[in-house]
């Protein structure tokens, strides 16, 4: 039986949780979780992507950690997500247009916007 | 954890309209919501949850490469010395905020409208896309 407690310090391991617990609160991930969380059809597609995209991306920190500057241009990588969000924002800024068509009659106090 | 990630093998069962009752996700209070056109969930497919799952995934993951939150994993791996203890904390505390994150839009979807919902989530995403902008223009 291996002694978990000596494998894994667990005073580093809380360490490494709360820092990146609290740095990650209202952080642009966390947003963008609440985003699509509250947009989607499904829910639980929003949770596994938003969760393995992270933890993919703290373990690359972990692997490669400072070699990620050479090894990937980081702005373009940026200025691609961010064309992504834009690209999800417009999507949904349609689909709320055409619930509009639909509803003109229903819901009259939003005819304004 | 393990029952969200075993989900998506009943989502073929979970998307007939008679067993929306049983589903766990919220979906009858949202089918409520918009029971005046026919509700997407009863047709969202394998393919259209893949779909959501992978365009999540993408913008997500490519947002936080090179974010200071790598920053932070791969500085403290490197101080400690002992990178997995380090990963393992990273990345509970990346699931954690990310469930809250999702807990909170979930709710939001069962107590606001749909539509003004979509606004919402549209001005976010573009507010995130901003940020991520003057991160390229400032380098």
């Amino acid at each position: 039986m291996i002694d978990l407690v000596h494998l894994i310090d667990l005073k580093l391991l809380a360490l490494a949780f709360v820092t990146v617990f609290v740095s990650e609160l209202g952080d642009k991930s966390q947003i963008a979780a609440i985003a699509l969380g509250c947009s989607t059809k499904s829910v639980r597609a929003v949770f596994l992507g938003t969760a393995l995209a992270l933890v993919l991306a703290s373990f690359i920190g972990v692997w490669i950690g400072g070699g990620m500057g050479y090894l990937l241009p980081t702005r373009w990588v940026k200025a691609i997500a961010a064309v992504g969000f834009i690209i999800m924002a417009v999507r949904l800024l349609l689909e709320a247009n055409e619930d509009d068509e639909d509803n003109a009659t229903d819901m009259p106090e939003t005819s304004n916007s | 954890m393990m029952a969200i990630s075993d989900e998506p093998l009943q989502s073929e069962k979970a998307s007939s309209p008679t067993q929306s009752s049983d589903s766990d996700m919220g979906e009858p209070d949202r089918a409520n919501l918009d029971d005046a056109k026919p509700s997407p969930q009863d047709t969202l497919t394998w393919k259209g949850e893949l779909q959501i799952f992978l365009s999540t995934f993408l913008t997500i993951f490519l947002a936080e490469v090179g974010d200071k939150t790598q920053l932070t994993v791969f500085l403290m791996s490197a101080e400690s010395g002992s990178p997995w203890t380090i990963f393992l904390g990273a990345g509970s505390a990346l699931i954690a905020t990310s469930l809250c994150g999702i807990l909170l839009g979930r709710w939001l979807s069962q107590h606001v409208s749909p539509k003004l919902l979509e606004r919402f989530a549209a001005v976010l995403l573009l507010a995130i896309a901003t940020v991520l902008l003057l991160d390229v223009w400032q380098g």
